[in-house]
């Protein structure tokens, strides 16, 4: 387990990061999501040792990661531009992280690389830049680290390599516990990976979720009422989120359960009802919406 | 705790990402620096055959392998090349091996890793010193091989070698972790180079800064004993090892503290390393807080260096009348503003950071006008500094240039048996009287301070430098310290010559000052130092006997008798009737300089007071009571230039306009000499024996005899020449040349010489 405990982190005289605690649980897909200078990178390498915390702590399964070998042997980090030595190709990167990583997975790599259509003798630096973030998300899987932190690595990948990745994680967590932490600004591209979502606003953090309940917690309900009382009996009897009027029929995003909310609607005499699918954007826009924060600006642009 | 194999393994991992520095290091030490000593090696058997021509073959074959061992040891001892190589690579080797220190995507990288920093240091730091001891260890093997073959190898040889391995690797260590420090301070490459070259510099900008402003301002302040040496430059240090003259002592120091630099700042490199934030990639400066302090430090004396060089234009000195005052105080601002944005745009990488920071020009004006001030107006009684007898332990009055022998040393540094040019009298000197000389000091600083004010400008009276002559004057403090000062005393004052006569006339000042009466002399002299061959000779320095060991240590005994009479007042009156003059040569084979052989050279004044060693001397039949043998001189040539006319017309000319005034004042000058080309000088000569007999008992050696002397003592009268011809068949002819100059005293001028060449207006 990752634990991130009210940690401040400050370049000069700008905060990056403004006291964020977020629990990181082990075998799922965290999605760390958030504009650009949100302070992802800046908290991804925290977590990853790389930075010093001006405040706070950080652990890796009980132990504090800034400096500590103990729990850096957990954790591979790939930044949002990964570095790969200057003139080396694939089989140059293996054996120096077969150097450092004693459980490196050397078949694996090479079963991978094929898989991807990567080159092992070709020159890193004539590689394309997704082509760069392969390697990089193949480098770390294979490092055989319990944890893998991703900033930005799947920006720009495509969808079908996406769900190669996705399956690569499944197939991982399943074997050895992998627990990805995945950095984004893109809401979109973390959908179909996440289990859990931390959103990071100006430093601090949003909210920090599981993405099911989430989903099972916020229902978007399409009906028409018979009358005006029937409106304000729902409205008084349900935690409405958001309630939007076009002509006769409301559009209500609802917290709570789906069967209690269908119960409640059954008391009331409605014209047309329909309860629809929530996307996690929408889930998103109406938590934070909640708080104040405009997130179609924050994640959409 | 590291296994053996995994730092080996993150070795040969690291080497792999410096291959190119591997590759340029053997390169240089294995590939270029050997060839370059066959090449030498080769041009050495070019001159073979013109040796043996000269010398014959044995010979020659002795001379070229003298000349192969000189070459093996110039190349492969501390030679120059090694020098730059090493300094070259040390530098090299610090940046490249911690460049990644710059980059963030190698940060996230590397620091992400489970790699201990200090593992990862070690293992760098490690690497950068084999990129530079393994090829250099092959190159002077290969170099070794070379010289085995071309007969220029033997244990000294290879001694020679293995110092200069060791010396080289200081140097290297010294230069690499300073160039180390320069990267764990600074974010990027540029200002890693610049922060390198300011730490090579700043100590001797710092020294400059103090030097300038004390010469500028301090009218005591003694510019000789005040060294702008780096103590603490590698680049010194290693200078001061490799030099053969610095004796044992200082090398044996100086490598003490070369292991100290190097492993402080290793230390502090190693310090820096593991408190510089993972962040700072790209950063100008690393740690932010040493930013102010760091544009401080190099503001203030770049300003003063600046304020130094305008005030040397517009002449802002004491001894100038000290205008232009506004030029430097603008000149110092300037740099302080200036100085502080252009370093502050560095630290931004933006050319607006040029107006941020003010407080920082505040500070730095504030500095600067605080240590210019505390100089101009000596704050802290540098100048004024006399101090309290009683807290003096001892003191060495060292007057400058007293008591010479033509351009011979008065005076030589022995030391651990061997023989310096360097150093002076004031290490062997060790006054007690403390309270006369302090008197003196201080009599003599209130006179110069009424003759010459400070702060307006100095006019010399005529004559006034014959008779201001300088002291350097070291006190030695009960406390330990050691202060330095020369100054000014009027030697032509009755007040100033009785304390001269005690200080001069002391056994302590005697011992210290003059060579004859010690027993370094003596040791020197009796063969008790095998190393040197020495020669004594006596006469007037044209006329000269070779005296024998025996005479001269009984000679030496009888003018260390007769130094009892020797004081400043017997000495100012008195023109010596001969001197001593001792050759101490040394062969210096062996030395990295080849074959060859050094001489110093001391002469002793011999003065007609000195009745015990003159009489030794007569019983030796060495003294001569005339300064000439008259039955070797064929003629004596006398030009006298007549100065007082010259300077008479030529006041006229410069005072009279136009010609027709010069032909009404002397017409006969000008129709003789036309308007401009005046020359008065008379001429005389005398061949007759009767005429050189009476010039013998008047005339002296220019050796024997200044103008100027430190004691304004009997000088010669510097219109005369005297041109003293030897007859062709004579010993001395042979011996010396055709002829000796030689001179008058002042007021000792014959009237018949001054008849004969008197100007006349006659062509």
């Amino acid at each position: 387990m990752i634990e991130i405990r009210s940690v401040t982190k400050c370049y000069d005289d700008i905060k990056a990061v403004d006291n964020i605690s977020v629990t990181i649980k082990e075998n799922t897909v965290f999605g760390l999501i958030g504009t650009n200078g949100a302070g992802k990178s800046t908290a991804l390498r925290m977590a990853a040792g790389v930075l010093r915390p001006d405040e706070g702590e950080i652990t890796i399964d009980g132990i504090p990661v800034f400096d500590n070998m103990e729990a850096k042997k957990n954790i591979y980090f790939i930044a949002d531009e990964p570095y790969f030595f200057a003139n080396s190709n694939a089989v140059d990167m293996q054996k120096y992280l077969c150097s450092v990583y004693p459980e490196f997975a050397v078949e694996d790599f090479y079963n991978y690389l094929v898989n991807f259509g990567l080159d092992k003798k070709r020159k890193i630096g004539t590689y394309s830049k997704g082509m760069r973030k392969q390697l990089a998300l193949i480098c770390g899987v294979c490092s055989g680290t319990k944890y893998l932190l991703c900033d930005e690595t799947f920006d720009g990948l495509d969808p079908v390599m996406r769900q190669g990745i996705k399956s690569i994680f499944a197939s991982e967590m399943e074997r050895r516990g992998l627990t990805p932490v995945v950095a984004s600004h893109n809401l979109r591209e973390l959908e179909d990976i996440c289990d859990f979502v931390g959103l990071l606003h100006k430093g601090g953090i949003l909210l920090s979720k599981d993405l099911e309940d989430m989903k099972c917690n916020i229902q978007k309900i399409q009906c028409v009422f018979k009358t005006n009382d029937d409106e304000a009996k729902i409205i008084s009897s349900l935690d409405i989120m958001k309630n939007e009027k076009r002509g006769s029929l409301n559009i209500m995003t609802i917290r709570g359960n789906k069967a209690e909310i269908i119960a409640v609607f059954a008391t009331v005499n409605t014209v047309f009802f329909e309860a629809l699918p929530l996307s996690l954007e929408e889930i998103f826009i109406s938590e934070t919406e909640v708080v104040g924060y405009d997130v179609k600006k924050l994640i959409l642009g | 705790m590291m296994s053996k194999s995994s730092f080996l393994g993150s070795l040969k991992e690291n080497s792999k990402r410096r291959l190119w520095v591997w590759v340029s290091s053997l390169l240089a030490f294995v590939l270029v620096h050997p060839l370059t000593l066959a090449m030498q090696l080769s041009q050495v058997h070019h001159e073979m055959d013109w040796l043996v021509k000269e010398y014959g073959l044995e010979m020659a074959n002795e001379i070229i392998r003298s000349h192969f061992r000189e070459m093996v040891i110039w190349m492969l001892g501390p030679s120059v090349m090694l020098m730059i190589f090493t300094v070259v690579f040390a530098v090299v080797n610090a940046v490249q091996g911690f460049s990644w220190l710059y980059n963030r995507k190698k940060i996230d990288f590397y620091m992400g890793m489970p790699v201990k920093r200090s593992k990862r240091f070690l293992v760098i730091w490690v690497n950068g010193i084999l990129i530079y001891c393994i090829p250099y260890l092959l190159g002077i093997l290969i170099g070794m091989l070379i010289s085995a073959g071309n007969h220029g190898l033997d244990g000294g040889v290879v001694k020679v070698i293995f110092q200069a391995l060791f010396v080289h690797l200081l140097l290297y260590l010294c230069v690499y972790h300073l160039a180390m420090l320069a990267v764990m301070l600074t974010g990027n490459i540029v200002i890693t180079g610049m922060g390198f070259v300011v730490f090579c510099l700043y100590e001797w900008g710092v020294r400059r800064v103090d030097y300038v402003y004390r010469a500028r301002f301090f009218r005591y302040f003694d510019v000789s004993s005040y060294s702008t040496n780096m103590r603490f430059s590698p680049f010194n240090m290693y200078s001061d090892i490799v030099n053969d003259q610095a004796g044992m002592m200082i090398q044996i120091k100086t490598v003490i503290l070369m292991c100290i630099f190097a492993v402080v700042i290793g230390g502090i490199s190693y310090f820096c390393y593991r408190k510089r934030p993972a962040e700072s990639a790209g950063w100008a400066m690393v740690f932010s807080h040493t930013k102010p302090v760091i544009k401080i430090l190099l503001v203030v004396p770049m300003a003063l260096l600046m304020g130094d060089m305008v005030s040397n234009e517009v002449r802002y000195q004491p001894q100038q009348g000290m205008s232009g005052v506004w030029y430097v105080i603008f000149a110092l601002a300037l740099v302080v503003v200036l100085g502080s944005a252009v370093i502050q745009v560095i630290y931004e990488f933006d050319i607006k950071g040029a107006l941020h920071k003010k407080g920082h020009i505040v500070i730095s004006g504030i500095l600067v006008a605080l240590i210019f001030m505390g100089y101009r107006y000596d704050l802290l009684h540098y100048d004024s500094f006399v101090p309290d007898p009683d807290k003096v332990e001892s003191i060495a009055f060292v007057p400058e240039q007293y008591e010479s022998v033509d351009y011979r040393s008065t005076w030589i540094n022995v030391k651990n048996g061997g023989i310096f040019r360097e150093g002076s009298p004031s290490e062997y000197m060790n006054l007690h009287n403390t309270e006369d000389v302090c008197n003196l000091v201080k009599y003599a600083m209130d006179q110069y301070d009424t003759q010459f004010p400070m702060g307006k400008e100095m006019i010399f009276e005529e004559g006034m430098d014959n008779y201001w002559s300088t002291v350097k004057v070291t006190y030695r403090m009960k406390s330990g310290r050691e202060v330095t000062r020369r100054l000014w005393v009027d030697v032509n004052d009755q007040q100033t010559g009785e304390y001269l006569d005690r200080i001069i006339g002391s056994p302590e000042f005697k011992e210290g000052y003059l060579m004859g009466a010690s027993d370094r002399l003596s040791q020197l002299v009796t063969g008790s130092n095998d190393q040197y061959q020495v020669d004594a000779y006596y006469g007037n320095l044209v006329y000269e006997q070779k005296m024998r060991e025996t005479e001269i240590t009984k000679l030496l005994e009888c003018y260390r008798a007769d130094l009892e009479n020797f004081n400043f007042t017997r000495v100012k009156e008195s023109v010596p009737t001969g001197a001593l003059r001792f050759e101490f040569k040394k062969e210096l084979s062996g030395s990295y300089y080849g074959k060859g052989v050094s001489t110093w050279e001391l002469g002793i004044n011999i003065y007609p007071f000195f009745e015990k060693s003159i009489a030794y001397l007569k019983e030796l039949g060495y003294y001569m009571d005339q300064q000439i043998n008259v039955e070797d001189i064929d003629r004596i040539y006398i030009i006298n230039q007549n100065s007082e006319s010259y300077r008479e017309i030529q006041e006229l000319q410069k005072t009279q306009a136009g010609a027709e005034m010069i032909l009404e004042n002397m017409p006969e000058a000008t129709e003789i000499y036309g308007k401009y080309d005046i020359d008065t000088r008379g001429y005389a000569d005398y061949t007759s024996e009767e005429d050189i007999k009476k010039l013998a008992g008047c005339i002296d050696t220019m050796e024997m005899i200044y103008a100027g002397r430190w004691d304004n003592g009997a000088g010669y009268d510097s219109d005369y020449s005297i041109f003293v011809y030897f007859k062709a068949d004579s010993e001395m002819n042979r011996k010396y040349g055709t002829y000796a100059d030689y001179v008058f005293q002042e007021g000792k001028v014959p009237e018949f010489v001054q008849e004969d060449t008197a100007f006349r207006m006659e062509k």
